[in-house]
């Protein structure tokens, strides 16, 4: 007596077969090699800042950079305090703002790519998703329209970041930067508590609201971000939606890790994209999502 | 608008960020410190005075003694020696400020001079 098949749950792996892949076994491909190409990325970039880091902070003669030295949001921080007050950031390196030039090309080109590809404070923010998966705890999700609310926070940060550095013509925000708290390694080679703890307390604070929602300090709070937020409309190079094509699936809203609704795209992705393509990959039909160019393209005709 | 391989987008990202500076590093413009070599004798003023320079180079660069340097820091006793860098003094002297201590020490230079 044969037993009947088991019909395809949507969650079921179809079979693989050795030659020619399924749509859904070339989606499930595509997200595995993007993911294998954007944490390697990010691992790498990270490890680069890491080992700065450990130089500058065993090898003092070494003239080895520390890590404020690679972070561009010292030099939206001196431009602002050098327009307004005409004073430089005492502090403040050179490469700051050559990196800060750097990252300004990179978003007026690819979007924020920076921030889902580069970013080392994303990197580990990703991370902690990553342990929230295996540990098998549960998402939080932000209502929609305290989500909205809570986006403006971005700006709020960078509004009191900017009116305190030019009050005070100091890197004011240093002191509580968890990007610079975290990867400086002075917690690690030089813990001293009794300075410490304000910066200590923010970054506890941001992972673990990180590790409540994905990206939270992205989403939410990051100065830098709402600055790229801004330049981002005028990026060459964006995610598309088209509507005619897009069947309205939503398969591309989950994976997004900073939370927008793409599949409510009119046309070009949130400027809050932060070009993981993540939402790319997963999209099943062909041409709803695309990365694409704002000025005409030449191909060559066959 | 032309759709583009996807992965142009963070291709681009990357060799832009990091060819710029890479750029700025092959044209000497990527400077990570304002450390740098200063030659004994160069004579320094009281701007040219740096985070990690220790306070016997500031002395010796300005032509002061440097017990004068070390009483000006307001340091416990012992707790600095002209081998302390400027910006180790900051842990060691709440408040202190390397901005204050130049014009304090210019004002100093220029007491001396008028006298």
């Amino acid at each position: 007596m044969s037993r009947p098949t088991p019909l395809p749950t949507p969650r079921s792996r179809p079979p693989r077969s050795p030659g020619k892949l399924t749509a859904y076994q070339r989606r499930l491909k595509a997200i595995g090699a993007l993911h294998h190409r954007r944490y390697a990325v990010q691992l790498a970039v990270a490890a680069l800042v890491v080992v700065a880091a450990v130089r500058h902070q065993r090898e003092s003669s070494s003239g080895a950079p520390s890590v404020d030295a690679l972070c561009p949001f010292g030099a939206v921080e001196s431009l602002w305090t050098w327009l307004t007050t005409d004073h430089l950031l005492p502090k403040i390196h050179p490469s700051t703002m050559i990196v800060g030039l750097a990252l300004l090309i990179s978003v007026l080109v690819a979007g924020n790519a920076f921030c889902g590809w580069i970013c080392p404070f994303g990197t580990v923010q990703d991370l902690l998703h990553r342990v929230k998966r295996a540990l098998h705890l549960p998402d939080v999700t932000v209502p929609a329209r305290l989500d909205r609310a809570l986006r403006y926070g971005r700006f709020v940060t960078l509004a009191i970041i900017l009116g305190l550095s030019a009050t005070t013509v100091t890197l004011w925000f240093s002191g509580f930067d968890p990007y610079l708290t975290l990867f400086s390694l002075h917690w690690l080679f030089a813990p001293d508590l009794a300075t410490m703890w304000p910066a200590l307390v923010v970054l506890a604070v941001v992972l673990g609201a990180s590790l409540l929602v994905e990206r939270a300090w992205c989403r939410y709070l990051c100065p830098l971000g709402g600055v790229l937020s801004v330049l981002g409309h005028l990026s060459i190079v964006r995610i598309r939606r088209s509507p005619t094509a897009c069947t309205g699936c939503n398969l591309c809203v989950k994976p997004c890790p900073v939370g927008i609704d793409v599949a409510a795209a009119a046309s070009a992705v949130s400027t809050d994209c932060i070009g993981c393509l993540e939402c790319v990959a997963s999209c099943p039909k062909g041409g709803a999502l695309v990365v694409s160019a704002a000025i005409p393209v030449r191909r060559r005709s066959a | 608008m032309k759709p583009l391989r996807r992965f142009v987008m963070p291709a681009m990202a990357l060799a832009l960020f990091f060819g710029t500076i890479g750029v700025s590093q092959a044209t000497g413009s990527w400077v990570t410190s304002g450390r740098q070599q200063v030659a004994a004798g160069t004579p320094l003023g009281t701007a040219d005075l740096k985070g990690w320079m220790t306070l016997e180079q500031a002395a010796e660069g300005l032509g002061m003694p440097v017990a004068d340097l070390i009483g000006m820091v307001g340091a416990p006793a012992d707790a600095v020696t002209g081998a302390t860098a400027f910006k180790e003094i900051e842990a060691i002297v709440p408040g202190f400020s390397l901005t204050t201590f130049r014009a304090a020490v210019q004002a100093r230079l220029d007491a001396r001079s008028k006298g």
